[in-house]
């Protein structure tokens, strides 16, 4: 884990991992299609009558992009984009401005051509994509580099932060017991999930306050010394795992992996990062 | 110069970021969000959704005001997926997302905007996602007669572990249906 002390290697594996996750999440909004159509949940006839997508001239401009067939042409447009940046981050290139551009450009037109059935590993996607896009576009401009690394390491702890603390002050995540009621359901759970912490009360508490517990103490992986602080991740990579596994939730594994290596980075440059904020002249 | 503009906007984006976390804020900071950019992370809590939605369609005969019974629709996409599989591929996880969302703006819009419904109850037949709902239910299935009205309903169940009947959770009132040409 001493390989994450640079910038390009950060990029790099937050490139590959996030490029991993938004390449299935596009082929399964492809898979969806039928849902773009004019009678479809994401059918954009209607959608574009919500208060700011309904200006006449965007909506006039803006139709044959967002509607069907427009909307499949983008989508597997920005799957071949992806697939051209995880071949060039494989083969060890830098991250392509102009191509990470494109990307960002589809993401940002997921997000507004899509008002529901997003979740938060679309919103984590789209801030590790914007960085990205900023560090390739700046690469000789470390300050630029390094405040893009940090702010995704920032929304990361923020994101477990938020999680463990709302948790922490629920009366129901507090009771042990609401694990069950999530995996019970049909749709982020199994009838077996559900049987077996139905019938393994320890498994559960344990499974319901250990959750509570890694979110709440994320902070640890900044200030854990390395390595402690990278084996201290493997918590929340096995909870995305598991998640993936029980609840259906596969794009969070990678979106939420894909900030781990700027984790490492600012968690190994701790006082040179501190240092750095505090000696930018601002100009 | 550069550097100084990049910081502070990954700062105020930061601290939009913060705010939006809260309640109390959260709705101040949405107004701005127009893509997304803002994220809300309060993964399944404080309360989570322990419950599932079913998207139904209801016909009834007007002038004798004969109900059939409800209709589920399946919102999976075409090609049933393995539940093995849900941790890599789960196509259908967008959909039943979005019955959830677009309950949430429903039942939040007739909340926020209840003095104006009790006057007009009819404000809401023009509220988007209410009109996503109607317009779904209206092409999915055969186009009733002319002598029938439908309505989409929103039912919730409890899972695996309990049997009790679904709750609706949103009942549209009956429209007339078309089928469109």
């Amino acid at each position: 884990m001493t390989a994450f002390m640079d910038v390009a290697t950060v990029a790099r594996v937050s490139g590959l991992l996030i490029g991993a996750g938004i390449a299935i999440s596009t082929l399964e909004f492809i898979a969806n299609i039928r849902q773009c159509r004019s009678d479809g949940l994401f059918s954009w006839e209607v959608w574009r009558e919500t208060k700011w997508r309904s200006h006449p001239r965007l909506k006039r401009a803006a139709n044959p992009l967002f509607a069907y067939p427009g909307v499949l042409i983008v989508l597997l447009a920005r799957l071949a984009l992806i697939a051209l940046l995880l071949f060039e981050l494989s083969r060890g290139s830098r991250l392509d401005p102009i191509l990470l551009t494109a990307i960002v450009a589809t993401q940002l037109y997921i997000n507004f051509r899509y008002p529901c059935g997003k979740d938060g590993s679309d919103q984590m996607s789209t801030i590790v994509l914007i960085m990205l896009c900023l560090i390739a576009w700046f690469p000789a401009r470390p300050v630029i580099a390094v405040a893009c690394v940090v702010f995704i390491a920032f929304q990361s702890l923020l994101s477990y932060l938020t999680a463990g603390i709302a948790k922490l002050v629920s009366p129901d995540w507090r009771s042990g017991d609401v694990i069950l009621g999530v995996v019970g359901t049909r749709t982020y759970g199994s009838r077996f999930m559900a049987g077996l912490l139905r019938d393994h009360k320890l498994l559960r508490r344990t499974m319901n306050y250990s959750t509570i517990a890694f979110e709440s103490l994320i902070v640890l992986a900044l200030v854990l010394p390395h390595p402690w602080n990278a084996y201290f991740l493997v918590i929340p990579l096995i909870f995305h795992v598991a998640c993936a596994v029980m609840m259906g939730l596969n794009i969070f594994v990678f979106a939420f992996a894909a900030t781990f290596p700027a984790l490492l980075y600012v968690s190994n440059h701790l006082h040179k990062i501190v240092a750095l904020i505090g000696s930018c002249n601002c100009g | 110069m550069l550097e100084s503009a990049v910081v502070l906007l990954l700062c105020a984006w930061g601290i939009a970021s913060i705010f939006y976390q809260f309640r109390a804020t959260s709705d101040a900071v949405g107004r701005w969000n127009y893509l997304s950019l803002i994220p809300k992370w309060t993964f399944f809590a404080p309360r989570p959704k322990t419950t599932d939605y079913h998207l139904c369609y209801q016909d009834r005969q007007v002038g004798s005001g004969t109900m059939c019974e409800p209709v589920e629709l399946s919102l999976m996409p075409e090609g049933r997926v393995a539940p093995a599989l849900r941790f890599i591929w789960n196509p259908s996880k967008r959909n039943t997302k979005a019955i959830t969302d677009i309950t949430s703006f429903i039942t939040s819009y007739k909340f926020k905007h209840r003095r104006h419904l009790a006057r007009n109850a009819l404000a809401l037949e023009l509220y988007v996602p209410y009109l996503v709902m109607l317009n779904y239910v209206s092409a999915r299935a055969r186009v009733p007669a002319a002598e029938y009205r439908r309505r989409f309903i929103i039912r919730k169940t409890f899972g695996h572990l309990r049997d009790d009947p679904p709750v609706p959770v949103l009942e549209s009132n009956f429209h007339r249906v078309e089928a469109v040409e």
